[in-house]
C-alpha cells in the first residue's frame, strides 16, 4: 500500500505541476491606453484646399477566394508570436469577428475625429482583403474616399490573436469587454521621408507598413517616370504585415518622445473596456471605446496633423486628381507658382477638389449611421454583450481553476510533509538477521515502527486524495472553460456570416449609389471648369530631364524638349535608386529650390534646397531615417553641417527656412 | 441715373430701425463742415428704398477700390495740367458717376473720367466712415441686400475699367500706379467671375449632396430592414445550451471521480 500512495503521489504532484506552470489566466486587459487621454489638442494645420485631414481606413470584407489564404496568413504571422490556429471553424469564427468589430470600432476613431475637426475633413474608408493578380493577398478600398487626398490616413483593426486554446492568455484580443487596437497612422510617402511616411504604428507592423509604404512610393514614381501623374492607394498595414510585404527598418521612438524622422512605437495592448458601460451598451449614444483608447489616440493623430508638412502630403494626390480635369495644370500644381493666370486657374481647380470632397463626406457618414444607427450596430452591441457573459464565464471559470490548483498545491505539500515526517528510513532490513530470534525482533521492531505512524498514513492518504481531486478538477475546469468559448464562436459563425454580408450590402449599395452620382458630379464639375477657364501662358507637359545614367522624365513645365520652369523629374542615381526631384528644372536640369527625394532600399532620404546644375549647391535640409539636419552642400557634395540659423530654400510656396 | 432730392437729414441720419439694429457702429468722427460736404456729395442719392440706398453707397466704396496714393499722384497730375478739370469739391456724387458712365463724355474728354474718379477717392477719403456706417445700418436693416454685392462690384469694375482706360488714353500707359491699377481689375474681373463660379457650384454642391444623403439613408435602410435579427440571438442560445449541457456533463464527472478516488483509491 505504502508504495502504490508513493506512486500515486508523486503522479499527482505531476498532474499538479503541470496544471501549476500552465496556470489560467483570466484574460485581463488595461483600463487606460497609452495614450492619455488628456485635454483635446487644438488643431492648427491648414491643409491644401480639397484636402482631407484624416482617412481611417479599416478591414471590412474578405472576398470569399480569399478566405483561406487569409485565414492561413493570419494564423502563420499572428501578433503576439507563435503560429497555427487549433481550429479551423474557430480561426474562421475569430477572423470575421476581427472584421466585424474593426468595422465597428472603426467609428468611434472616425466620431471622434469627425467631432474634433473641421467640416468634410474627416473620411472613412473600408477596405475589401481580396487575392492581387499574381495571387498575394492585398486590400483595396471600397469606396473612393482614398482619392481625396489627405494630410494622413489611419489604419485600424481590432485585433484577435488567431488562436482560441490562447484565448485567456496574454495574446491580444478583441472579444467582450477586451479590444487590442493594431493601428498605424501616416502620411504620404513624399513627406515624412525619412520614416518612409509612417508616423506611428503599433510596434510589431512597424516593419511592414514602412515596406508598404516604400513600394507604394516605388510604384508611384515608376508611374510618373512612365508619364504619368499617379498617386497609388497602399494595402492595409495589417495586410503588409500579414502577407509579408518586404520590411524596412525606420528609427522608432516611444508614443510620448520626440524625435525628428522616427516612426512612435505604440505597443500592443488590450484595452479592457468598462464592464459596467458594456452593459448599458446600446440605452444611449456613448462610445464606450472613447475613454479608455479613442480620445487620446485623437490628440496622438491631431498631434500629428499639425506637425505634419500638409504641402507635401498631398501634392501628388492632389496633382492627380486635378489631372482628371485639367492636365496641362496638375503638375505645375506640385510646387505652384506665382503667375497670375496659374492663380486664378488653380483656384478652380482646387474648388472642384473641394466639392469632391465634400460630397464624398457625406458618403462617410451615412457609412458610420448605417453601421452604428441601424440593426448591425444593435447586433454587434448585442454580440459584445454575450462575448462579455461568456468571458465573464470564462473568466469565473479560470479563477475555479486556479483555486482546485492552489488546493492541489496544498494537498500535495501536505502530503510530502506526511512523507517526510513519517520515518521511512527507520524500516530495518530483516534479511541480514544471522539468528532466527534476530530476524524476529527485526519483524517486530519493524512493525512497532508500522503501528506507531498510523495517523500520518490516514493523513497521507487524505492529502493524495485531495491532491489528486484538485488536479482532476483543475482539469476538468480548464476544458469547460475552452468548452465555453468554443460553443459560443462555432455557434456564432453563421450569423458572423450574416452580419458581414449585411457590412457588405451596406457599403456596396452606399458606393453604388456614391459612385453614379459621383461621376456625375466629376462630369458637372468639368463643364463648369472648362466653361470658366482661361489659357495659361505656360503648361504642364512630359518632356526630357537628364539623369546622370538614364535620360528621366519630366513632368511640368517644358521648353525646346527639355525641363524647363516647374514640375517633377524622375530618374535614377549612380547606385540606381529612384529619384523624385520636386521644383525647377532649367535646360533639363534641377535648377532652383528642389526637393529631392532619394528611394534607396536601406532607407528614403530627401534634400530641400537649392540646386544647380542638376546638383544640390548651398544650404539644404536633409531627413533620413532618426534625424533631420541643415548640411552645406557644393556640386552635389555633402560638405557638412550647416552654421545654425542657416537658411534654406525651398520650392513649395513658403519662402525661406531657417534650419 | 436718376436724380432724387433728399434731404440731408435723411441722409446723414439713419432711421430709428437702423440704428436699433446696429447698437455697435463706429462712432462716425466728423467735423461739422466735413459732414456738411459730405451731405452736400450725396445729395442725389436715392431714398425712395434701402435697396437703392443701399447700391449707391456700396457703389460708391467699390468705386475707389484699389485707388493707392501713387495712383491719386497720377490722376493728380493730369487734373494739375489741366486744372479747370478738378471738380468741386462740392460736386454731387451722382452727377460724377453719371459723368464717368457718359460714353460721349469718356470718348471726348478722358481727363473728366479721371478728374470724376479722383472726386470719388476723395469722398471716400473723406466720408468713408460715414459710409461704411450707413452701409452696415442698412445690412443690419436688410442682411439680404448682400446678394445684390456681385451687381454692384460689376458696375464698378465697368466705371474703373473706364479710368484705366482713360488713363491708358492719357498716355500713362507705362506709368507703375496705372499698370498696377489695371492688374487690380483682372484680379477683380477673376474675383467676379470666380463668385459666378462659387455660386454655381455650391447649387451643384446642395443639389448632390442633400440627393446623396436621401438616397443612402434609404439605402441604409433598406439594408437594415433586410437583417436578420434573430440569428444571432439563435446562437447565443445555442452555445448556452451547449455550455449547460458541458455543465451538467462536468458535474457528473466530477461526482464520478470522487467515487473513484474515494472508493479504490486505497
Amino acid at each position: 500500500m505504502r508504495q502504490s500512495l508513493l506512486t500515486l503521489l508523486a503522479s499527482s504532484m505531476l498532474a499538479t505541476g503541470a496544471l501549476t506552470s500552465g496556470c489560467a489566466s483570466t484574460a485581463k486587459g488595461i483600463s487606460q491606453s497609452t495614450f492619455v487621454a488628456g485635454p483635446d489638442i487644438a488643431l492648427t494645420q491648414t491643409a491644401p484646399k480639397g484636402t482631407a485631414l484624416a482617412i481611417v481606413r479599416y478591414p471590412a470584407f474578405v472576398e470569399d477566394d480569399a478566405e483561406l489564404d487569409f485565414a492561413d496568413a493570419y494564423s502563420a504571422m499572428a501578433i503576439g508570436g507563435g503560429s497555427g490556429a487549433s481550429d479551423q471553424v474557430e480561426t474562421q469564427a475569430l477572423t470575421n469577428a476581427m472584421i466585424l468589430k474593426s468595422n465597428f470600432f472603426a467609428m468611434s476613431l472616425y466620431r471622434e475625429l469627425a467631432a474634433r475637426l473641421p467640416e468634410h475633413s474627416v473620411l472613412l474608408s473600408p477596405h475589401k482583403i481580396m487575392k492581387a493578380p499574381d495571387g498575394s493577398l492585398t486590400s483595396e478600398p471600397m469606396t473612393q474616399a482614398e482619392s481625396i487626398a489627405s494630410v494622413v490616413t489611419v489604419d485600424f483593426t481590432a485585433y484577435s490573436y488567431p488562436d482560441l486554446e490562447e484565448m485567456m492568455g496574454d495574446k491580444p484580443l478583441s472579444f467582450g469587454d477586451l479590444v487590442t487596437p493594431v493601428v498605424t497612422v501616416r502620411t504620404d510617402p513624399r513627406a515624412s521621408v525619412g520614416s518612409e511616411g509612417v508616423l506611428l504604428a503599433s510596434s510589431p507592423i512597424i516593419g511592414a507598413s514602412a515596406g508598404g509604404n516604400y513600394s507604394q512610393a516605388i510604384s508611384d514614381a515608376t508611374t510618373m517616370q512612365s508619364g504619368r501623374l499617379e498617386a497609388g492607394v497602399p494595402e492595409l498595414d495589417i495586410i503588409s504585415q500579414i502577407s509579408g510585404t518586404p520590411r524596412m527598418s525606420p528609427a522608432t521612438q516611444g508614443v510620448g518622445q520626440w524625435q525628428d524622422a522616427a516612426v512612435r512605437s505604440y505597443p500592443i495592448e488590450k484595452i479592457q473596456l468598462s464592464g459596467t458601460a458594456l452593459a448599458a451598451l446600446g440605452s444611449d449614444d456613448t462610445d464606450i471605446l472613447e475613454a479608455p483608447f479613442t480620445n487620446g489616440f485623437a490628440n496622438q493623430i491631431i498631434s500629428m496633423i499639425n506637425t505634419t508638412d500638409a504641402t507635401k502630403a498631398a501634392m501628388v494626390r492632389r496633382a492627380d486628381n486635378i489631372a482628371d480635369y485639367d492636365e496641362s495644370l496638375a503638375a505645375l500644381t506640385l510646387v505652384g507658382s506665382d503667375d497670375p493666370d496659374y492663380l486664378a486657374r488653380v483656384r478652380y481647380a482646387e474648388r472642384l477638389l473641394e466639392a469632391e470632397q465634400k460630397y464624398l463626406s457625406v458618403q462617410s457618414l451615412r457609412l458610420y449611421d448605417g453601421v452604428i444607427n441601424g440593426e448591425m450596430g444593435g447586433q454587434v452591441r448585442d454580440m459584445l454583450k454575450a462575448e462579455y457573459r461568456i468571458l465573464e464565464q470564462r473568466r469565473k471559470l479560470a479563477r475555479q481553476q486556479n483555486t482546485s490548483v492552489a488546493l492541489g498545491i496544498l494537498s500535495a505539500v501536505v502530503a510530502g510533509a506526511v512523507i517526510a515526517n513519517s520515518g521511512g528510513d527507520s524500516q530495518e532490513d530483516c534479511r541480514q538477521a544471522r539468528m532466527q530470534r534476530q530476524y524476529n525482533d527485526c519483524l517486530n521492531r519493524n512493525r512497532r515502527n508500522q503501528g506507531s505512524s498510523l495517523g500520518e498514513q490516514v493523513a497521507l492518504s487524505a492529502a493524495i486524495q485531495g491532491a489528486i481531486f484538485s488536479a482532476t478538477e483543475a482539469m476538468r475546469r480548464n476544458k469547460l472553460s475552452k468548452g465555453v468559448g468554443t460553443n459560443y464562436l462555432q455557434s456564432v459563425v453563421p450569423a458572423l456570416d450574416a452580419q458581414t454580408e449585411i457590412q457588405v450590402d451596406l457599403i456596396d449599395s452606399s458606393e453604388t449609389i456614391t459612385a453614379i452620382r459621383f461621376e456625375d458630379l466629376k462630369t458637372k464639375l468639368s463643364e463648369l471648369y472648362s466653361e470658366n477657364q482661361r489659357a495659361l501662358d505656360t503648361i504642364a507637359t512630359q518632356c526630357a530631364y537628364t539623369g546622370p545614367n538614364d535620360p528621366g522624365t519630366w513632368l511640368g513645365a517644358c521648353e525646346n524638349g527639355l525641363a524647363n520652369g516647374s514640375g517633377v523629374g524622375i530618374f535614377r542615381n549612380n547606385a540606381g535608386d529612384l529619384v523624385e526631384h520636386y521644383g525647377y528644372a532649367k535646360d533639363g536640369v534641377a535648377d532652383g529650390p528642389g526637393y529631392r527625394i532619394v528611394r534607396a532600399p536601406s532607407g528614403s532620404y530627401s534634400v530641400e534646397g537649392n540646386f544647380s546644375g542638376g546638383t544640390a549647391n548651398g544650404v539644404a535640409r536633409v531627413a533620413q531615417s532618426g534625424s533631420i539636419a541643415m548640411r552645406r552642400f557644393s556640386n552635389g557634395q555633402d560638405m557638412g553641417e550647416a552654421p545654425a540659423g542657416s537658411i534654406m530654400s525651398t520650392p513649395f510656396r513658403m519662402g525661406a527656412r531657417t534650419g | 441715373m436718376k436724380h432724387v432730392l433728399m434731404t440731408a437729414a435723411a441722409l446723414l441720419l439713419p432711421t430709428t430701425a437702423f440704428a436699433q439694429t446696429t447698437p455697435d457702429a463706429a462712432p462716425i468722427a466728423l467735423s461739422p463742415e466735413q459732414s456738411e460736404q459730405c451731405i452736400t456729395m450725396m445729395s442725389g442719392f436715392p431714398d425712395d428704398s434701402p435697396e437703392s440706398r443701399y447700391v449707391f453707397f456700396r457703389l460708391a466704396q467699390e468705386l475707389a477700390k484699389d485707388v493707392t496714393p501713387e495712383l491719386s499722384t497720377l490722376m493728380a497730375q493730369y487734373m494739375v495740367e489741366n486744372e479747370t478739370r478738378r471738380l468741386p469739391a462740392d460736386t454731387p456724387m451722382l452727377d460724377v458717376i453719371e459723368d464717368i458712365a457718359d460714353p460721349v463724355l469718356r470718348q471726348a474728354a478722358p481727363e473728366q473720367t479721371v478728374a470724376g474718379m479722383a472726386h470719388i477717392a476723395y469722398f471716400n477719403a473723406l466720408c468713408g466712415q460715414f459710409v461704411q456706417g450707413q452701409v452696415d445700418s442698412l445690412l443690419a436693416f436688410n442682411p439680404d441686400l448682400n446678394a445684390t454685392n456681385i451687381a454692384i462690384r460689376e458696375d464698378a469694375l465697368y466705371l474703373r475699367q473706364i479710368l484705366a482706360e482713360s488713363l491708358d488714353r492719357l498716355g500713362a500707359s507705362q506709368n507703375m500706379a496705372a499698370q498696377a491699377y489695371a492688374l487690380s481689375l483682372v484680379i477683380e474681373r477673376d474675383d467676379i467671375e470666380y463668385i459666378g463660379f462659387e455660386d454655381e457650384i455650391g447649387e451643384l454642391e446642395t443639389l448632390f449632396m442633400g440627393d446623396l444623403d436621401t438616397k443612402l439613408a434609404r439605402s441604409n435602410d433598406a439594408v437594415n430592414e433586410g437583417m436578420d435579427v434573430d440569428a444571432f440571438q439563435d446562437a447565443v442560445t445555442l452555445a448556452n445550451d451547449m455550455n449547460d449541457q458541458a455543465r451538467e456533463q462536468a458535474k457528473g464527472e466530477r461526482l464520478w471521480t470522487l467515487v473513484r478516488i474515494l472508493g479504490g483509491g486505497g
